[in-house]
């Protein structure tokens, strides 16, 4: 089934086309790679599909319904969830906190006693969102670190912390913003691990990277975009050969 | 999961209470209880400040809300004829639909160009409201002239059965309705703060765009809270009008706002009582330090410098180790003073 579609999507800022006309679809449990050279519209693709920004032009459209002028949030209600680049999180929230705001959305918010709520039936909800929580914390190796607050972790556990936020909202379709970057190697490969796992729990997920190397093992689509414009689409190995991303973004390096 | 089943801070509370409550059958001098009643309502205004903070904005236009709220409910007395208690809470629901309408567009601007356009809001409201005349001052019966209302009464008396009725007069009534206003504040504002609404306050104000995209409807929440803050700022406009009794459009200023946000930041922005406390001493400080004559400005900006500097986070941060920490700054500033002098370091 086809889980997102993007149609002709334009973004100007006055003098500048950001990104020109792109058109892609993502089919569920797909994982799509996005890759390009920096300032070729990544971000600002993602900030239109995931309803950050207005486009100028084209159409999003998710799970066949229009949702081009939707907001964040009320996207994130339909499943279609964003990671971001620079280390976005609450940092003066605890790390278990930072999930649980995320998590309480479509939780009946039993955390935060109401005043007339019956005290077993709050105790019982609480145990099961704390169950959950740190089931997720768990997942991505966060779990010694759920009380420390935000600010405090070490880049690699904040990243993690992200993406772990992300899918606290129970996404269908997850768009991964850079989420190895400044990580050393031992790190990408469990982060790696991880997003994979991720996928096979049956969210379908897009990644933009610059790690080629975790792109190619990761992926089974990709899209390159170049100064706003989509030049590439298809799979690690066509992309690996195709001579127009290679002149404009792999230059000399090895791709295994 | 083992509660003290009363606490020490509770048990602090009620004793306040109990003396705030106390307080106007101990103090007869009607000065010293006018100081405590504009203390009260500057809290309440402080605390709208508070609130609309906890959402990462700065408003420099409380003064605004307390403004529409005194005119709208003075207007609506002496020209419509309404009650008083009609009218209280009246103004504050039209200090909140007009905090909706102003703050939902106002709200989708950053930080330091929100706190801009509420100063830009507080001019443009003075302006107004000396430039009205017709409205609110001419042939209505509004004593006062063009840009000032005089002669505003005072609240009807209120017959609650059983008790003697209660008459607007002296300042012992308008205390007791000023302490009411400001423990229904704070009472709202602390159970904000501490339910899942504050978290998710706290959230918008620490990432906007990462709360957006778990779920929570940024602009929504923002809104709330804004006109929340300007409901209490609105009916405690609508109470100062009548306790007053005189209003112009220059109670409201812009300075006036700063004053909101100054006792707000000197209290302490950590929880809810914070502002109160920056409010209610800082009002009894500038009053009472008027007996310094022309040095009372000093002596007040010397205060909040200190404070500033030895206490940032607030009155509300100061606790017995705070307090040795102080303590021993000063210690290290007579020691340098003294050994400055020694050392002739002072001598010209």
């Amino acid at each position: 089934m086809v889980l997102l579609e993007v149609q002709g999507l334009t973004k100007r800022f006055g003098g500048l086309t950001a990104v020109n006309d792109v058109n892609f679809t993502v089919i569920e449990r797909d994982m799509m790679g996005v890759i390009g050279p920096n300032g070729a519209g990544k971000t600002t693709l993602y900030n239109m599909v995931s309803g950050f920004l207005k486009p100028t032009k084209g159409r999003v459209f998710y799970k066949g319904e229009n949702v081009t002028n939707l907001k964040p949030h009320e996207l994130t209600f339909k499943g279609l969830v964003r990671t971001f680049q620079n280390n976005n999180l609450f940092q003066e929230m605890t790390v278990f906190k930072n999930v649980l705001v995320a998590h309480q959305h479509h939780s009946k918010d039993m955390l935060r006693r109401p005043l007339f709520a019956s005290f077993a039936v709050w105790k019982k909800d609480r145990q099961n969102i704390e169950q959950k929580i740190m089931k997720i914390l768990g997942y991505m190796g966060l779990t010694p670190f759920k009380n420390e607050m935000a600010k405090n972790l070490p880049h690699g556990l904040q990243r993690a912390l992200g993406i772990a936020i992300a899918s606290a909202t129970d996404p269908e379709l997850l768009l991964l913003d850079e989420p190895l970057t400044g990580m050393n190697p031992q790190e990408v490969i469990t982060m790696t691990g991880l997003i994979n796992g991720l996928r096979e729990k049956g969210i379908t997920i897009m990644v933009v990277e610059h790690n080629m190397k975790a792109i190619m093992k990761l992926c089974n689509r990709i899209v390159v975009l170049n100064f706003g414009k989509k030049i590439a689409e298809g799979s690690p190995m066509e992309i690996q050969n195709n001579k127009e991303v290679i002149e404009a973004y792999l230059g000399a390096e090895e791709l295994r | 999961m083992k509660h003290r089943i009363i606490s020490g801070k509770i048990i602090a509370g009620v004793i306040l209470l109990i003396l705030a409550f106390l307080i106007p059958i101990f103090l007869d001098n009607p000065y010293y209880l006018h100081i405590i009643i504009l203390a009260m309502v500057a809290s309440v205004a402080t605390l709208g400040v508070y609130l609309i903070l906890q959402t990462g904005h700065l408003s420099l236009a409380q003064a605004v809300f307390m403004a529409i709220g005194a005119y709208s409910s003075t207007l609506l007395v002496v020209r419509v004829g309404l009650s008083f208690w009609l009218t209280l809470p009246l103004s504050g629901l039209i200090a909140a639909i007009l905090g909706t309408l102003i703050g939902y567009p106002a709200l989708k601007l950053k930080g330091a160009y929100f706190a801009i356009l509420t100063f830009g809001l507080s001019e443009v409201t003075r302006l107004v409201l000396i430039n009205s005349g017709s409205v609110t001052g001419g042939t209505g019966g509004i004593p006062g002239g063009i840009s000032g209302i005089r002669a505003i009464p005072a609240p009807n008396p209120i017959a609650i059965p059983g008790l003697p009725v209660v008459e607007f007069i002296s300042k012992g009534a308008y205390y007791y309705l000023s302490l009411l206003l400001l423990i229904i504040t704070l009472v709202v504002i602390y159970i904000i703060d501490r339910s899942r609404k504050g978290d998710i306050l706290k959230a918008i104000k620490q990432s906007e765009s990462l709360a957006e995209s778990v779920g929570i409807d940024v602009a929504k929440y923002k809104t709330l809270a804004f006109a929340t803050a300007c409901f209490f700022t609105g009916l405690d406009g609508a109470f100062f009008a009548h306790y007053i009794k005189c209003i112009t459009p220059d109670d409201f200023g812009f300075w006036i706002s700063i004053d909101y946000l100054i006792y707000a930041i000197i209290g302490g922005t950590g929880n809810v009582f914070g502002p109160v406390l920056g409010a209610i001493g800082l009002v009894i400080l500038t009053n009472l330090s008027t007996i310094l004559a022309q040095y009372h400005v000093i002596f007040y900006g010397a205060i909040i410098i200190f404070i500033v500097i030895l206490l940032p986070e607030g009155l509300i941060s100061l606790h017995p180790q705070k307090f040795r920490w102080i303590c021993r700054r000063f210690k290290v500033i007579k020691v340098l003073t003294v050994s400055g002098l020694k050392n002739g370091v002072f001598r010209k």
